[in-house]
């Protein structure tokens, strides 16, 4: 993936989410994990990532395209991406193959057979086929999260970003989300991945992000970062999260 | 505490229907006395069934237009919306019937009843009913908005594809409910001399002294409208209820 920010900030009120922050993430990097505490920033960059929110600043570079921001600029670079959040992705009147059409149909101008079809190949992709006529009250959080993966994939999009997709879900099904993600990873997909899961962090990152208070502490390569970290901050967090 | 109420209230109320039922079966009933007038009645009650019919659409008509005003961009608009909302909501229907009966419709040269009756309840009932469409719009968890942003949906697919559908589902008990309360309001419209089922049944009374035989088949009619109404109100109550 080729991404660039420079002097990125964004504020909520008096909260300060991003603070001056540069990124530069270039190929052959398609997996780019954020990882640091809680109010760290992370969600709040991946929202501009996808293009949900805009920055204060407004460098946002994309394959050393600016990422305009205006609304019909951000709506079609969502249109390409996937997104997913830690919970609530799907539509609770819909069935999992319904939710998994809609933005085949209504955004990517698919007729509904060929969204029947793609859908289908998606939702069995993460063995859900059986599950394909409930409603999202009907399955668990865990396939919940599969059906969301899958209709994100299904409109192949290029860079998919996924905020703590595993954070509202017990072990169990966090290890069966967990499972898609790595295999996903392997396929080549462009990932970014937010995640307070630090082994799977480590296990499919092909470069990590540490973000705290709105910057960027750290940045690198999986075992130099969890192995090596410069920073004291950095160190402390681990040494933290790594105790049990 | 709880038993004490329970056998308070069973007693209050059961000595008050044992009086109502008294009090209903050991009247002298002259059914004759009306029988003559029997076609005046259900004259008054089709009035009542296609004055409310018209009402009932066309008050869902105002009703979604003021929501629409309400909830939209234009500040005059939503002002406006606003004020007609309370001003309706906060002075008696029959107020409103006597002021725009005698005040507006004739300054307006409306002299027919019948479409001033249609017209005052469905101005009167949309305010209600915009009330209720605000409520389910504005109960839709903001989450559905963000995963609808992120598939890529523009601002009106998110409304037409995953508000409404939710909130018809959520606002459907109380919309019904005030489809009953419609009918019952159009007995009212009697003060200007409308012949709707109300104003017939207070002349066979005027004209035959047979109050008990000429008001109980009005409150059997009304019942067989606004019963089933209430009934369905509840069963989508309960339905909605155990979908969540
Ligand atoms: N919509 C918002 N309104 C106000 N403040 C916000 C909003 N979104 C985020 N913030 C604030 O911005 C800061 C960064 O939040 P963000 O959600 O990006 O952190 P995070 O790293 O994702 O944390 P977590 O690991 O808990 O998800 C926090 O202080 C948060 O309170
Ligand atoms: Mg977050």
């Amino acid at each position: 993936m080729n991404i660039e920010l420079r002097q990125i900030n964004k504020r909520y009120g008096n909260t300060h989410a991003l603070r001056e922050l540069d990124l530069s993430i270039s190929d052959p990097v398609n997996v780019l994990v954020l990882i640091g505490p809680s109010g760290g920033g992370k969600s709040t960059l991946m929202r501009l990532l996808g293009g949900l929110e805009s920055p204060d600043g407004r460098e946002l570079f994309f394959d050393q395209k600016k990422l305009i921001q205006n609304e019909s600029a951000l709506l079609s670079h969502r249109r390409q991406n996937g997104y997913l959040f830690q919970s609530y992705n799907l539509f609770p009147h819909l069935s999992a193959i319904e939710n998994v059409e809609l933005p085949l149909v209504r955004v990517h101008g698919k007729t509904p057979s060929e969204a029947r079809n793609l859908a289908e190949i998606a939702l069995a992709q993460f063995q859900l086929e059986k599950h394909a006529h409930k409603h999202p009250a009907q399955l668990s959080g865990g396939q919940q999260q599969r059906v969301a993966i899958a209709r994100a994939l299904a409109i192949k999009p290029k860079l998919l970003l996924l905020d703590e997709p595993t954070s509202a879900l017990d072990p169990e099904m966090t290890a069966e989300v967990l499972s898609v993600i790595e295999e996903l990873t392997r396929s080549g997909q462009q990932i970014i991945l937010s995640t307070h899961e630090m082994g799977f962090a480590r296990a499919v990152a092909e470069q990590v992000v540490f973000l705290s208070e709105g910057s960027i502490i750290e940045q690198g390569p999986p075992a130099a970062l969890f192995d090596q970290a410069q920073n004291a901050q950095v160190k402390s967090f681990f040494s933290k999260v790594m105790r049990y | 505490m709880q038993k004490k109420i329970n056998g308070l209230l069973f007693l209050v109320l059961g000595t008050g229907f044992c009086y109502f039922f008294y009090v209903l079966l050991s009247h002298d009933y002259q059914w004759d006395k009306i029988y003559p007038y029997r076609w005046n009645l259900l004259r008054g009650w089709g009035t009542t069934i296609t004055i409310s019919a018209f009402a009932l659409v066309l008050s869902s008509l105002i009703g979604a237009l003021l929501v629409i005003g309400q909830l939209g961009k234009s500040r005059p608009t939503r002002i406006l919306s606003q004020l007609y909302v309370e001003l309706i909501r906060s002075t008696p229907l029959l107020v409103q019937i006597l002021i725009i009966y005698y005040m507006i419709a004739h300054a307006a040269g409306l002299q027919s009843e019948w479409l001033v009756g249609v017209l005052v309840l469905s101005l009167f009932s949309g305010a209600y009913l915009s009330e209720i469409f605000r409520g389910g719009i504005q109960s839709i968890p903001k989450s559905q908005i963000e995963s609808a942003r992120s598939i890529g949906l523009t601002g009106i697919q998110i409304y037409r594809f995953v508000i409404i559908p939710q909130a018809i589902r959520r606002i459907l008990p109380a919309v019904t409910g005030q489809f009953a309360n419609l009918i019952k309001d159009s007995s009212l419209l009697y003060v200007i001399g409308l012949r709707e089922f109300m104003m017939q049944a207070k002349e066979v009374n005027a004209m035959t002294y047979a109050t008990f035989e000429s008001y109980i088949p009005l409150a059997i009619g009304y019942l067989i409208l606004t019963l089933p109404l209430s009934l369905l109100s509840r069963h989508l109550e309960k339905r909605f209820h155990y979908e969540h």
